[in-house]
C-alpha cells in the first residue's frame, strides 16, 4: 500500500522539479519532491564542502564538486571516449552506441545541473518555434515565442536575470521581442506593478576587457555566407548571476524593490558576482542562481506545503489499465553505496510529474513501459554540438577573470542559411585556453619540462604566453531526429538495479555544414583581428568528425534536451501544450525534454518558463479533481 | 638544527627556481608543507641530498645570481637524479600539484608509495604561483571582485 498522499509527487529536485514546487507551494498544495541524489549544498557548510572537494581535483571538469554516487550514478566528461560501433563505450554511466558521442553531462545531487551550469539565461527566438514552416528542417513547435513570452518574464524574475534590453540585439527580431510587460495572465503582482517597457531585475553583468577588445575589432564586419551577407554584432549575454539591481524594476513577488538573492543560508554573500572565474563547476559565493535558493526558499517557510525526500530514486511508475498512474515505486537508501537500508517503497498522488533530466525522465518512462503510443519516446534527443576554436590576440586581453562568457555574437543564430545549415550562436570565452588545451597548467608543464625553464623568465614567460589567449565556441543547433535517442537494456543497470541508460547519437549533415560555416567565420575572424589561429583538431578527439575533407571536434554544451517532446497529436509527440503526456492524463513530464527543437540558446531559460506555463496547467488541474 | 637548515635551503632553492622571493614564498602559507610533503614523498635520503647540494650551491654563488641560476641549471636541473625533483618542486610552487615521477626516475633512484599524482591541499591549489604571474586569480578563489574583470590587464612586477 502507498505511505502517504500528495497532490502533487514530483521526481527530481532541480531547476524545474523547483520552480514548479514554488508555484504550487504558493497555493499551498501538498507536495513531495523525491531527489535521487543527496541533499547536500543545502547548507553553508555542506556547499563549502562542494567548494572544497573542487579546489583538490586535479580534472576540474563540471562534475568535479559532485562527488560521484553508485546509486544515482551521473555521467562524466571523462568519461566520453570514441566509439567503435558495433561494440558500445560502456566505461560511463552512459551506455554510448554511438556512432559518436553523446558528450554532455548532468548532475544528479539536489539542485541538478544548475549546480554546474553557466547561468546563461537566453530566449530563443521567434523562428525557433517554427524551424519547419520557415526553413523546411526539424519540426515546428505547437506553441510559438508569443506563447511563451510572459513566462519568459516570470522565468527571468524567478531565476534573477542580469541583462539591459537596449543591449540585447537579436537577428529576426524587432522591439516587440521583449516588448512591453505581459506576466502571464493572472499572475500575482503586488506592489506597484511593472508595466510598459520590459526590464530584467538587474543590470548587466558588466563585459570583460576581452568582450570590448573583440567589440571593437569585429565593428563593421560583415561575413558572406552563400548569398548572404551577415552583420557580426558582438552582444552582451543575460545571465542568472547576480548583478547590480535594476531599481526600477518592481518585484512583484514582495511589492519592494528587487533585490539579488544571495547564497543559501548566507544571504549577505554572493549578492553580486565576485569575478571567482568558475561558474563552472561552483560558484563559491553562489551569485550564480541554483535551483538549491529556489528549494530553500520553499523549505524554510514554516508549515511549508513542501516535503522534500532526498536519496529516493524512483525506479518505476505504476499505473492502471487506463493509464492512470497509481504510484510511483522508488528506492531509498541510507549511504551511497551500501545496499544494507535499501528500502523500496511507494508513493501517491493526484498529479505526478517527472522534472529530471531528459535522459532520466526517458528511462524512467521505458523502464514503467509508459507513454510510448507515438513512438517517439526516449527519440529526438539533442544537444548543442560544441565546437572550439583558439587563438593568440596580439595583445594582452586578460583572461581568466570573470564568468565564463559575458559576451557572444548572435548573428548567425536566425537567417535564410538555416535552409541550407545549421544556425550557431557564438560565445566569446574568457578563460583562456582552459577548455581546449587546459591552460594554464599545460603552459607551466609546457615550459617547465619541456622548455627547461626557471625562475624570473619562467614567471615572465607564463604572463606572455597565457594574456593573449582567447577562445571561441560555437553551439551548433542540432535538428531533432528519432535515431538520436535513449533506450534500455537489462544488459545495463546501476549499482541498486535501475538501468542505464543506453545512447545512440549521430550528427547530421546539416549540423556538420553548419560546424564548417562556423569554423570559415572563425578563421575570417581571427585574420580581421590579426590574431594567430592555434585551433587544432584531431582524429583522436572523441567528438572528431570529417565534413567535405576537413576535420573538426566537437564537445557537448550540456544541453541535454528532447525524448518527450511536445506536440499537437499523441501520434507524433510524448506530451501535449500542457506537457501533460497524452498517454497517462495525470502524469506531466517537464524540463527540456519536452522541447520539439533546441533552437540555439541555452535551454534553462526555456525549460524554466515552458515549467511555469506547465505549473498553471496543473495547479488548474487539481482545480477540477 | 638540520631540519631549520634544510628547511631554509628550500626556500632559497624556491626563490631562485620559482622567481619569486623568499617573502612570497612564506607568505603563501604553505611552504613548510611543501617542504615536509616533498621530503615525505621522494624519501629522506635523497631530500637530505638535495638540500644539502643546494646549500652548497647557494653559499657558493651568494653573490652573484647569474652564477647562481647557471650552477642551478647544470647541477641541478640537468641532473639525472635531482633534475626531476627540482622540475616537480617548481611545478609543486606554480600549480599546488605533485606529478608522479617520470618512469626513469622511478627505476634508477627508487620512491615512496606517496608517489602519485595529486593536489596537495585545497590551499596548495590556491596558493599556486600560476595565477599570479598570469595577472589572475585561483579560479574559484580570492576572487578580485565586482565588475574587476572590465578593466585592462596589468603585468605584475617582477623586478
Amino acid at each position: 500500500m502507498p505511505e502517504e498522499t500528495y497532490d502533487v509527487v514530483i521526481v527530481g529536485g532541480g531547476i524545474s522539479g523547483a520552480l514548479l514546487a514554488n508555484k504550487l507551494a504558493k497555493k499551498k498544495k501538498k507536495v513531495l519532491i523525491l531527489e535521487a541524489g543527496l541533499d547536500a549544498g543545502l547548507n553553508p557548510s555542506t556547499y563549502k564542502d562542494y567548494v572544497d572537494h573542487f579546489y583538490t581535483q586535479q580534472a576540474k571538469v563540471p562534475n568535479s564538486p559532485y562527488t560521484n554516487n553508485s546509486f544515482a550514478p551521473q555521467s562524466n566528461v571523462l568519461d566520453i571516449a570514441k566509439i567503435n560501433p558495433p561494440n558500445p563505450e560502456t566505461s560511463g554511466y552512459f551506455v554510448q552506441y554511438g556512432p559518436l558521442p553523446f558528450a554532455s553531462t548532468n548532475t544528479r545531487s539536489l539542485g541538478g545541473t544548475t549546480l554546474h551550469w553557466l547561468g546563461i539565461c537566453l530566449r530563443m527566438l521567434p523562428n525557433d518555434f517554427c524551424m519547419k514552416s520557415a526553413y523546411g528542417y526539424g519540426v515546428d513547435w505547437p506553441i510559438n515565442y508569443w506563447d511563451l513570452k510572459g513566462y519568459y518574464e516570470e522565468a527571468e524574475l524567478e531565476i534573477g536575470v542580469a541583462a539591459d534590453v537596449n543591449d540585447l540585439r537579436y537577428p529576426g527580431t524587432d522591439k516587440h521581442f521583449f516588448g512591453d510587460f505581459e506576466y502571464p495572465k493572472g499572475y500575482a503582482q503586488k506592489g506597484k506593478k511593472n508595466k510598459g517597457k520590459y526590464l530584467f531585475p538587474m543590470h548587466k553583468i558588466p563585459p570583460t576587457y576581452l568582450d570590448k577588445y573583440i567589440s571593437k575589432g569585429l565593428k563593421g564586419m560583415k561575413f558572406q555566407d552563400g548569398d548572404d551577407s551577415i552583420d557580426i554584432d558582438v552582444v552582451s549575454i543575460p545571465q542568472g548571476r547576480n548583478s547590480d539591481p535594476n531599481n526600477d524594476y518592481n518585484d512583484p513577488r514582495t511589492g519592494y524593490r528587487y533585490r539579488p538573492q544571495g547564497a543559501v543560508g548566507k544571504m549577505h554573500e554572493g549578492e553580486r558576482c565576485e569575478g571567482n572565474s568558475n561558474c563552472i563547476p561552483i560558484c563559491p559565493v553562489q551569485a550564480k542562481y541554483t535551483a538549491l535558493k529556489t528549494l530553500s526558499n520553499i523549505l524554510s517557510v514554516k508549515h511549508s506545503s513542501v516535503r522534500l525526500q532526498s536519496q529516493s530514486v524512483v525506479s518505476k511508475l505504476n499505473y492502471d489499465s487506463n493509464g492512470k498512474i497509481q504510484s510511483i515505486s522508488y528506492k531509498q537508501y541510507v549511504r551511497p553505496g551500501d545496499l544494507n537500508g535499501v528500502k523500496e517503497k511507494k508513493v501517491s498522488g493526484k498529479l505526478y510529474v517527472l522534472a529530471a533530466s531528459p535522459i532520466e525522465n526517458a528511462k524512467l518512462m521505458l523502464a514503467s513501459r509508459a507513454g510510448r503510443s507515438s513512438g517517439q519516446l526516449g527519440c529526438n534527443l539533442m544537444d548543442h554540438p560544441y565546437v572550439l576554436t583558439w587563438g593568440l590576440m596580439p595583445d594582452p586581453v586578460g583572461p581568466f577573470r570573470g564568468p565564463f562568457s559575458s559576451s557572444g555574437i548572435p548573428s548567425f543564430r536566425d537567417g535564410r542559411f538555416r535552409s541550407r545549415h545549421s544556425a550557431w550562436r557564438t560565445d566569446i570565452g574568457n578563460w583562456g585556453w582552459i577548455f581546449p588545451t587546459i591552460a594554464p597548467w599545460s603552459n607551466v608543464e609546457n615550459r617547465v619540462d619541456q622548455n627547461n625553464m626557471f625562475g624570473k623568465k619562467l614567471r615572465r614567460t607564463l604572463y606572455n604566453d597565457v594574456q593573449p589567449q582567447f577562445r571561441f565556441g560555437f553551439l551548433i543547433e542540432q535538428l531533432p531526429q528519432s535515431t538520436n535517442r535513449v533506450i534500455i537494456d537489462p544488459k545495463y543497470t546501476d549499482a541498486l538495479g535501475n538501468y542505464r541508460p543506453v545512447i545512440y547519437y549521430d550528427l547530421s549533415e546539416y549540423e556538420k555544414a553548419g560546424i564548417a560555416v562556423a569554423k570559415a567565420f572563425s578563421d575570417q575572424v581571427m585574420r580581421r583581428m590579426g590574431a594567430a589561429d592555434y585551433t587544432a583538431y584531431s582524429p583522436a578527439d572523441p567528438g572528431y568528425i570529417e565534413y567535405q575533407g576537413k576535420g573538426y571536434t566537437y564537445h557537448g554544451s550540456g544541453h541535454i534536451v528532447g525524448t518527450h517532446r511536445m506536440g499537437s497529436s499523441r501520434k507524433d509527440s510524448v506530451v501535449n501544450t500542457k506537457q501533460q503526456c497524452w498517454d497517462h492524463k495525470n502524469l506531466y513530464l517537464i524540463g527540456c525534454g519536452s522541447m520539439p527543437t533546441i533552437g540555439t540558446s541555452n535551454p534553462t531559460l526555456t525549460m524554466a518558463a515552458l515549467t511555469l506555463q506547465a505549473g498553471d496547467h496543473i495547479l488548474k488541474h487539481l482545480r477540477k479533481i | 638544527m638540520k631540519t631549520k637548515d634544510d628547511y631554509e635551503s628550500f626556500l632559497q632553492l624556491s626563490a631562485v627556481i620559482t622567481g619569486y622571493q623568499r617573502v612570497d614564498l612564506l607568505g603563501t602559507g604553505v611552504a613548510w608543507d611543501y617542504f615536509t610533503s616533498f621530503c615525505s614523498i621522494v624519501g629522506k635520503s635523497i631530500s637530505d641530498e638535495l638540500w644539502q647540494k643546494s646549500s652548497k650551491l647557494l653559499k657558493r654563488h651568494k653573490s652573484n645570481e647569474e652564477k647562481l641560476e647557471k650552477a642551478i641549471r647544470v647541477e641541478l636541473l640537468s641532473d639525472n637524479k635531482f633534475g626531476p625533483l627540482v622540475r616537480n618542486l617548481i611545478k609543486l610552487w606554480y600549480l599546488g600539484q605533485w606529478d608522479e615521477l617520470p618512469a626513469h626516475y622511478r627505476v634508477t633512484y627508487g620512491t615512496t608509495s606517496k608517489d602519485v599524482s595529486h593536489i596537495l591541499s585545497g590551499d596548495s591549489y590556491k596558493e599556486g604561483l600560476v595565477w599570479e604571474a598570469i595577472g589572475a586569480h585561483p579560479m574559484g578563489a580570492k576572487q578580485p571582485g565586482f565588475g574587476t574583470w572590465s578593466s585592462p590587464p596589468k603585468p605584475p612586477d617582477i623586478d
